[in-house]
């Protein structure tokens, strides 16, 4: 028959708590000054300084379990019980990433191959976009042409962004160079572009894939099949940040580009 | 609305679940309707899509899960002679939380904008572009409010397993169906948090603006699938042990011989529960994992057969030699052994990735997780519900009417499940709305499309017979003769258990006092002679859990319309668990 | 306020409260495991910076670390005092430990700011998403941490806590350190490996 037994036997006392906190800092500043640039250890280290980071910190852990929570003192089965789980993760986080990921922290193959160098933004301003050409934009004041094509046998257009000024009469030539996959070119603002797809769907090739009368439209071209190409001209909307897209079924995740109105 | 008795809550699950398995029936029946002929166009492509994700979401969150959960809820304290779990407003909160969540998962119905994207949700069709109502995150959020229901029963289980047992009653005294619900409730609070994350990450990718499973920006779509099943694979050993503890205590009971190779039997769960976490990627190995992981999962699943094949033996054993008596329950309980070793068979051929490859995503599939879950889980639950029925009304079920119960649905089953053995190896995949007469398919899912309405009769004649208890007489409190403490108690029971804890000296405790008094040749004394019930102190009610509960759903209602009910939702839980935190404590008492 | 709990009977003799907690903690074990896997099987897979040697700032977070290890060492006095009965000390070493702990969160939201500014977002790129996602849950944990220490705090001065019920504070502890370890964890992971994690190297420096 066994009552809640509340008190445990020991309990540190204040000196050995304030040598305990002070035993985690000095292990915290240990692992500081393994990678920090200025003590030089980093550069002795490389790679393996890692082992002896998750080391140090698995002693902080440790510690700061057996002393702090106490379990050191208190009944094995609350122990038993939370380790029970952290291995369990522990475990499990392992077998995850030996099987399927790697434990290195480098780029794989879809990185390595599209990633962009960071360059540094000194205030918030708006998003890097995922191109690495950098053409500058062409900006007219009076009527505008673009000539913009279907990337060849991808779902994709051959510019990623254009621009004119609000009120320019804007013409867009589009061309479709594909062997068998039909394209249209719709213009709409910013943020809309998956919605009009998807409402464009039910509306079906008749429509152009673009549901009839939809507010969100500010111009598009007919749906051109392969090989052929379209126009159209329209009025550039109020300053702001747009976009072209194709809303052939599934196109619009790929086949899209900016248009910016100054 | 306030009770915290475990016995009243374990009937609000039961009778929940057992509406939501009427729902998930007819979702189901649409299923087999629209699939029994080629070329049929009873239901759209979408409203098809929402069926069958419906229909397994219902059955897998809110039919199994509540119905094991309400057997846990009534038999647990009993067996182990408690007066309660040890937190009983814990308990009321997961059942209120449970069917807040339930409910609004439900809602995507009135809005009709309903999860559509199977139960297992792959990414990246589940991200906005492809999935572009709300279906999916009235999946998601009811699935993260239903989620903490869980793992608040599972940490009260736990607890209450390892520290409210009678005295004498060490862990190997224990009846199977208890140690069966602590693996269940362990596997219930390690395994939720996993899901949770996923579902969170789902839910941020599809309204926070993150990339997680979007490959085009560098995401992983098989990032959910783990997170997804390294918490699926310990979910279906969750929807399976507490069936197979069931089976363990009506097996003997009604062989009149106690459990063959109880260590074994306790050992095997154990070993179920933990390697069930080492198998997870068998249902990825389609996906392009690599040879080093498929054969690494390959064998680890092959492994956890035997585990189970050892209960298998052990019960067939327990049966052998002893008078067996074919009452519904135990018929249910054959039946899982039965229906659970074809199961299982189908289950160990997927084991093989080279096999598996031809099986993946066909109606070969769809055979083996019937017959593992319907003719497994729901026959287990079956069996209990016949088994315990006359300890938590007082009444028995008609063993007529229970006879035909359990023949329509071991024929309907069986007709509507096993030619999906054979549709799937002719190629037939999952989740099609509707198949070409060419591919010679159509007369097998008639035949399975005939097996539904069977079952539906089989349904109905339960529901008959649960009806006609109201007017049938009372019975004594132990019925079957059976060797568990529960049996030792009235039937309604009081709602203090045990007037005296009892004194446990073994297993099948209750058998041990019969023997006992029979040898002797006196009756078992009435414990109420002893003690003077009034002066036993039970829990007070509370509103406390219900009204955090209805907090806690607001929190997912106002991600699902507007996030300011979000906020109303967090002060309503906060106020609860500082109201809760404030009540008089909620201990059950002893008179030690 | 648990006036009943030494009549409270138990097959281990362990309080089911502390029990309950314990549990609990290795069920959120797998909460954080999940959240920093995600983390890890994203490190390197992010098309677009900042990238975390950009940005992770080393020093400043080390010094949050101490404030969040100092608070630990503070809410174990609040323990101690509560078993000596001591009243002042009581409330004293709580608000400590919920100050301690706001300073931390002080850090994480100028971080966090700092980092927004440099252009890391949640749909930015993939570390933005797990390294918010992560700090923010744990950010979280630590918040609500705060609210349960000061609502403690509050009932310690009215009179209402002491060595009778001491286990509610040491409940409070047991999750407070646990919110600890794990930022030992995240801290070591995300910062002292993770932080030197480079995106591609433009050729030609």
């Amino acid at each position: 028959m066994a009552h809640e037994t509340e008190h445990t036997t020991h309990h540190p006392s204040f000196n050995q708590y304030v040598l305990i906190a002070i035993i985690l800092f000095a292990i915290t500043i240990v692992e500081f000054l393994l990678i920090w640039d200025g003590a030089g250890i980093v550069d002795h280290l490389g790679a393996s300084k890692i082992p002896l980071l998750v080391f140090l910190s698995a002693v902080k852990f440790a510690i700061v379990i057996m002393f702090y929570m106490h379990l050191k003192f208190d009944n094995r089965l609350l122990g038993s019980i939370f380790i029970a789980g952290l291995l369990l993760a522990f475990l499990v986080g392992i077998a995850l990433m030996g099987l399927f990921v790697g434990f290195g922290g480098g780029q794989r193959s879809y990185a390595a191959l599209n990633a962009v160098p960071y360059e540094e933004h000194h205030e918030a301003d708006e998003e890097t976009t995922t191109s690495t050409e950098t053409t500058t934009p062409p900006v007219a004041a009076g009527p505008v042409t673009f000539d913009i094509s279907a990337k060849g046998e991808e779902l994709a257009f051959d510019t990623t962004s254009i621009s004119a000024d609000s009120g320019a009469e804007v013409t867009i030539t589009f061309t479709n160079p594909a062997s068998f996959n039909q394209h249209n070119l719709v213009i709409v603002a910013a943020g809309d572009k998956d919605l009009v797809a998807a409402d464009g769907i039910p509306a079906g090739a008749d429509n152009n894939y673009v549901q009839p009368g939809d507010s969100r439209v500010i111009a598009n071209t007919k749906l051109l099949a392969a090989g052929t190409s379209g126009e159209v001209t329209f009025t550039a909307p109020a300053p702001g940040a747009y976009q072209f897209v194709c809303t052939f079924p599934g196109h619009n995740f790929t086949m899209f580009g900016d248009f910016t109105v100054n | 609305m306030t009770t915290v008795d475990h016995k009243r809550i374990a009937v609000l699950y039961g009778v929940t679940a057992m509406i939501l398995m009427l729902i998930a029936g007819v979702e189901a029946g649409v299923i087999r309707m629209q699939l029994s002929s080629a070329d049929n166009d009873l239901i759209s492509a979408a409203r098809y899509n929402q069926m069958f994700t419906m229909h397994a979401t219902t059955m897998v969150f809110m039919v199994i899960m509540p119905l094991s959960v309400s057997f846990f809820n009534f038999v647990v304290p009993l067996a182990i002679g408690a007066r309660d779990v040890a937190f009983p407003r814990l308990n009321a909160l997961s059942y209120w939380i449970f069917l807040f969540g339930a409910i609004l998962m439900h809602m995507a119905f009135v809005v009709d904008q309903v999860p559509d994207a199977g139960w297992f949700s792959y990414a990246n069709l589940t991200e906005k572009p492809f999935s572009i109502n709300r279906g999916l995150d009235f999946w998601a959020i009811g699935l993260l409010v239903m989620g903490t229901a869980s793992v608040a029963g599972g940490l009260n289980f736990v607890v209450t397993i390892i520290n409210l047992r009678a005295p004498g009653m060490s862990m190997m005294r224990m009846p199977v169906f208890v140690w069966m619900t602590l693996i269940t409730s362990i596997l219930l609070v390690l395994a939720f948090p996993v899901i949770t994350v996923g579902l969170i990450e789902l839910t941020m990718d599809r309204n926070f603006g993150t990339h997680f499973f979007i490959p085009a920006e560098g995401g992983d779509p098989i990032l959910w699938q783990h997170l997804f099943w390294v918490f699926g694979h310990p979910e279906v050993y969750i929807l399976i042990l507490p069936a197979m503890g069931i089976v363990s205590e009506v097996l003997p009971t009604f062989s009149r011989k106690p459990l063959f190779g109880y260590p074994f039997i306790v050992f095997s769960g154990i070993v179920i529960g933990i390697m069930g976490w080492a198998v997870w990627s068998h249902h990825m190995f389609t996906v392009g994992l690599g040879p080093v992981a498929n054969s690494v999962f390959t064998i680890t699943t092959m492994l956890i057969a035997v585990p189970t094949g050892i209960k298998i033996f052990n019960w067939i054993a327990t049966m052998w030699k002893g008078s067996v008596e074919f009452t519904t329950a135990m018929m249910f309980a054959l039946g899982f052994v039965a229906l659970f070793i074809v199961g299982g068979l189908s289950g160990v051929s997927h084991a093989i990735s080279p096999s598996d490859f031809q099986q993946q995503d066909t109606y070969y599939i769809v055979a083996h997780l019937h017959y593992v879950l319907f003719g497994g889980s729901i026959f287990g639950i079956f069996s209990g519900i016949y088994f315990w029925y006359p300890k938590i009304t007082g009444k028995m079920l008609s063993e007529t009417l229970g006879k035909l119960n359990f023949w329509l649905l071991f024929i309907g089953m069986n007709l509507t499940f096993f030619p999906m053995h054979f549709l799937g190896l002719n190629g037939m995949p999952r989740r099609i709305y509707t198949y070409s007469a060419e591919f010679g398919w159509e007369n097998m899912n008639q035949i399975a499309s005939f097996g539904y309405v069977v079952l539906f009769v089989g349904f109905v004649i339960f529901l008959v017979n649960i009806w006609q208890t109201r007017s049938s007489r009372f019975v004594s409190h132990d019925p079957w003769d059976a060797p568990g403490l529960e049996w030792s108690i009235a039937s309604p029971p009081p709602p203090y258990n045990f007037a005296v804890i009892p004194q446990v000296e073994g297993l099948d405790q209750y058998w041990i006092m019969k023997d006992r008094a029979e040898a002797a040749g006196t009756p078992i004394t009435e414990p109420e002679a002893l003690v003077d019930p009034s002066t036993i102190h039970m829990p007070s009610p509370s509103y406390w859990p219900i009204f955090t509960a209805a907090g806690v759903a607001l929190i997912g209602g106002g991600l699902l319309s507007h996030y300011a009910l979000s906020f109303v939702g967090g002060a309503i839980a906060m106020m609860g668990v500082i109201g809760w935190g404030n009540e008089p404590p909620a201990a059950p008492s002893d008179e030690h | 306020m648990a006036h009943a709990a030494e009549h409270e009977y138990t097959t281990t003799g362990l309080s089911h409260r502390k029990m309950l907690m314990w549990v609990f903690l290795g069920s959120d074990c797998l909460f954080f495991g999940s959240l920093i896997a995600t983390y890890m099987v994203y490190r390197g897979q992010s098309l677009v910076g900042p990238y975390p040697i950009d940005i992770i700032d080393v020093p400043l977070t080390t010094v949050s670390t101490f404030v969040l290890l100092m608070s630990s060492f503070a809410m174990v006095q609040a323990l101690a005092a509560t078993n000596a009965d001591n009243k002042k000390a009581t409330v004293i070493w709580l608000l400590a430990t919920a100050a301690l702990g706001a300073v931390f969160i002080g850090f994480q939201i100028y971080e966090f700011n700092a980092f927004k500014n440099e252009g890391l977002t949640l749909g930015g790129n993939l570390f933005g998403a797990s390294f918010f996602t992560l700090t923010g849950f744990h950010g979280a944990h630590v918040t609500l941490g705060i609210i349960w220490l000061v609502a403690i705090a509050i009932l310690a001065a009215k009179g209402r806590v002491g060595s009778k019920n001491a286990l509610d504070v040491e409940l409070l502890g047991l999750y407070w350190h646990f919110v600890d370890i794990v930022w030992i964890v995240i801290f070591t992971l995300l910062y002292l490996i993770g932080g030197f994690d480079v995106g591609p190297v433009i050729p030609g420096g």
